[in-house]
């Protein structure tokens, strides 16, 4: 299913964000010039950086070395401590894109997310976003939380989470998924770097990897189509009648799949749960319903 | 009173710490941790659906979101009364095995070795000129190399997890009653490749490295002791075979080895923001309420404590209970112990591979109690995990979480008993005041992981103190 | 449900096969399949629509748990929404089928009754 040619038009679909990269690649070896990056990893679970050393052609070592000029990052930065928010500061100063992972905690004026101690004065994730959002050149929310809110601000909130579009108010581009996929933040980037603006739906998604919803790609359409719906996880059918959320997504998994294109949850035998969708997850659940 | 050093935020790690030392005479004297991120997992756990729990858990950390998965499915089981199969259990302790090699690769080359090695010259990794760097130049060359080399196998081992898994980060995989894949012989022979790379570039490369950091920072062999109290929950136990058996549940403490009991181990909210009828409760309690009034308490973070005992766990805790290393406890012990840890699991995943089955998971639909108990304890990469879960009128009514982190991490309790990190750090000897880079190369040889730890943790307009009298 | 399924595509079949029949006789005879087997599956729906009567009781049954039919109530017409994509597993986004969600409905999607006409409605709530 995967390999077989469908359509010309997903094929090509396919084909749009390789070929983003592979011109970013071409691009970026012409000038040296990188534009600064600031990736602030706000109140989240930090598994987008994460998600983000997952990233295959291009992997994590030619986007750092090529693509962008990573400033300041809490989990890859040598710097520590009060050089490292210095960092942080300097860069202010310059042209950069910001990219924001995690929610904004506001409980307690932004207290419950403390990044950084600066001149025995405490910054809190809000204002660093909002500080680095009023002179970014872009500004992209990554991962779920950062753009809906997603797990961190799941009920009852308690850290009174909001997600950085509700927070800023200036263009902010959503990349969503919990984590997001790889490839979408750096396709994205790629898109920023060498061409401007990437195409957004109405929620400010890039239209190449949210354009089309799971449920419509999905390998196992086919068994929704004639009926045939899986009893228990680890069944070859479709899954929509254990809860499966694939038609309410949207998405580029199944076509591009996870981890260098190694597998996707449906392809797992377990259903999507929409941790790309805004709601995440209190309206997705419950994730596997009997 | 000494001069007051603050790091904030300690980075190359997993979420925000802050650590405060007061030094005397260049000798540490006192020091606090602060977790620098609240979130409340365990309150939005509360009413959601019990099956939920496993994928829920995960987001709690993006570096290790496994680990919760897996003690969470264990819990759920204890919970459910389900027995997964035993070519399922071992699916399923394979793919946290891949958690384990993802975390320890990532944390000794991106998180452990910029501290000791210059390069690679690219932002954000750009050589300050103030650190202590000792490696001659044709060693560092090779090792900040091996930075670069490092990230495609720390991503085989999350394609390994993906292939059983679904996705890593946040798998879907793990699930009650085992795993959800459907093992072929295309995916058995996809990992089976991806783990035998990584073996070796564990066993020629990684070990190497560590022993030649070893070699020219000898003297970490002498701090970042702490107490020497060890404990493990047991990580691939249970099997009638000696070539995919760890270690099953023990504790070490003041020298002498114990067997493992769980009704021992306790929190205790002296400290803490917290308000029981008693100071030391047990995890399944739910009669704490939480109030941020108490007099004297400045932390969220229970001290959990085995027998009144604070204990260190994770690797070094793993492998000196094991026997597998005995030759110190300090700093350099623990990045040590982590690299060889990598080599024992990669032996333990060759020998799953030997045993498992290429038959179909036997999932089944599951009903939900309309009230029970239940719990699971684990070790995992940073160390011991516990979930405890309890259901009423079939919703979560109550879930416990103490991770590792919480338990390396802990404050002082109603003894006066420090956390582990802290007592660690008293005593260090810092060179230069203006860059103490050995307090950052102490905590973080602990892999503390504070975007576990702070599910609970939180911070007011003053920072948590562990106060270290 | 997958009876339903076969049933349309046994009409689609014969439809078909009158279609591109030679002779006469064998025209008519996928005719008359065609016409009996419309026949069956209009008395049916008529059936279901004026003598099928829910208690909010019988109602909860069809919560879509255990591979069940998911029926919600509106305004006291019973639909089925068990192939409704949007409603995996009988849930959408964060409520169950098996009830009368009338003022759900209104509070998300006003009064837009084209997306209820598109449902299979399965009978009415006894009032």
């Amino acid at each position: 299913m995967k390999d077989e040619k469908l359509c010309p038009v997903l094929d090509s679909k396919k084909k749009t964000v390789n070929k983003i990269i592979d011109l970013a690649i071409s691009e970026s070896k012409k000038t040296n010039k990188k534009i600064n990056l600031i990736w602030l990893e706000a109140c989240g679970c930090s598994g987008n950086i994460i998600s983000l050393l997952n990233a295959d052609d291009p992997d994590i070592i030619f986007f750092l070395e090529n693509m962008v000029n990573l400033t300041y990052n809490n989990s890859l930065m040598r710097k520590e401590g009060e050089r490292a928010f210095e960092v942080f500061l300097k860069t202010l100063e310059t042209e950069f894109i910001l990219v924001v992972e995690g929610a904004i905690s506001t409980k307690e004026n932004g207290f419950y997310n403390v990044i950084a101690k600066y001149n025995n004065k405490y910054i809190t994730g809000m204002e660093a976003v909002k500080m680095a959002a009023d002179k970014a050149k872009y500004v992209l929310s990554v991962g779920s939380c950062a753009s809906y809110g997603g797990p961190s601000a799941a009920r009852p909130n308690p850290s009174e989470s909001i997600s950085v579009p509700d927070f800023l108010d200036r263009e902010v581009i959503r990349v969503p998924g919990c984590p997001c996929h790889p490839t979408w933040i750096i396709g994205t980037l790629a898109h920023i770097i060498y061409f401007d603006k990437p195409k957004l739906d109405e929620e400010n998604r890039p239209v190449i990897f949210y354009g089309v919803t799971i449920h419509d790609r999905c390998e196992r359409r086919s068994y929704f189509e004639k009926g045939l719906f899986a009893e228990k996880l680890g069944e070859k059918e479709c899954m929509f009648k254990l809860g499966c959320r694939g038609p309410i997504t949207r998405t580029v998994c199944p076509t591009m799949e996870w981890n260098s294109r190694h597998n996707w949850p449906i392809g797992d035998n377990t259903p999507c749960i929409g941790c790309a969708r805004e709601g995440f997850p209190d309206s997705m659940e419950p994730f596997v319903r009997f | 009173m000494g001069k007051k050093i603050v790091i904030n935020p300690i980075t190359r790690i997993s979420g925000f710490l802050e650590i405060e030392v007061e030094v005397e005479k260049n000798i540490i004297v006192n020091s606090s941790c602060s977790g620098m991120l609240f979130r409340g997992f365990e309150d939005m756990l509360k009413d959601r659906s019990p099956l939920d729990a496993i994928y829920f858990t995960e987001r709690i950390c993006g570096i290790c979101s496994t680990a919760h998965a897996y003690a969470s499915a264990l819990a759920l089981e204890d919970t459910l009364k389900v027995t997964p199969s035993f070519n399922d259990r071992l699916l399923r302790e394979f793919i946290h095995g891949c958690e384990y090699l993802q975390n320890h690769i990532r944390h000794f080359y991106q998180y452990t070795l910029p501290e000791y090695v210059k390069g690679p010259d690219f932002s954000p990794l750009l050589t300050m000129d103030y650190y202590d760097y000792r490696l001659p130049d044709k060693l560092n060359k090779e090792l900040a190399k091996h930075y670069i080399q490092s990230t495609k196998y720390s991503k085989s081992a999350h394609e390994m997890l993906a292939i059983l898994g679904g996705k890593a980060p946040h798998n879907h995989g793990i699930f009650v009653g085992g795993v959800t894949v459907n093992i072929d012989s295309e995916k058995f022979i996809r990992i089976k490749s991806l783990l035998s790379s990584i073996k070796d570039f564990s066993k020629n490369i990684m070990l190497e490295d560590v022993y030649i950091i070893s070699k020219y920072y000898s003297d970490y062999f002498k701090n970042g002791k702490g107490y020497g109290n060890f404990m493990s929950y047991g990580a691939f136990e249970n099997y009638p075979y000696e070539d995919i058996s760890y270690l099953k549940p023990k504790v070490f403490i003041n020298g002498e080895f114990f067997n493992f009991d769980k009704s021992y181990i306790s929190e205790n909210i002296y400290n803490a923001w917290y308000t029981s009828d008693k100071l030391d409760i047990n995890p399944t309690d739910e009669n704490t309420k939480e109030n941020i009034n108490k007099k004297g308490a400045y932390s969220w973070i229970k001290a959990p404590r085995y027998y009144g005992y604070p204990m260190e766990v994770g690797p070094l805790a793993r492998m000196w209970l094991s026997g597998e290393y005995t030759k110190g406890i300090s700093t350099m012990d623990r990045t040590i112990a982590r690299v060889l840890e990598v080599i024992k699991i990669t032996e333990i995943l060759e020998g799953i591979l030997k045993k498992i089955e290429l038959i179909n998971t036997k999932q089944s639909k599951y009903e939900i109690p309309i009230k029970a108990k239940g719990n699971g304890l684990t070790d995992t990469t940073r160390g011991a995990l516990g979930h405890w879960i309890s259901i009423e009128d079939k919703k979560i009514s109550n879930y416990t979480i103490i991770t590792p982190t919480t338990w390396n991490l802990s404050p002082t309790d109603s003894k006066g008993l420090k956390g582990p990190v802290e007592k660690a750090l008293i005593g260090t000897y810092i060179k230069d005041l203006k860059n103490p880079i050995e307090i950052g190369r102490i905590v973080r040889s602990f892999d503390p992981c504070v975007s576990c730890a702070t599910h609970v943790i939180s911070d007011k307009y003053k920072p948590i103190k562990i106060r270290l009298l | 449900m997958n009876l339903k399924f076969n049933e349309f595509s046994r009409l689609n079949y014969y439809r078909y096969m009158e279609m591109i029949s030679v002779y006469p006789w064998e025209k008519n005879y996928y005719r008359n399949l065609y016409y009996k087997e419309y026949k069956k599956l209009y008395f049916k729906r008529f059936k279901n629509n004026n003598l099928k009567e829910f208690t909010l009781e019988e109602l909860s049954y069809y919560d879509g748990s255990n591979g069940r039919d998911s029926y919600v109530a509106v305004d006291g017409i019973v639909y089925d929404l068990s192939l409704e994509a949007t409603w995996g597993g009988g849930t959408h986004f964060g409520l169950y089928a098996g009830k009368d969600l009338t003022s759900q409905f209104k509070g998300c999607h006003q009064d837009m009754r084209s997306i209820l006409d598109k449902l299979p409605k399965v009978g009415v709530i006894k009032e």
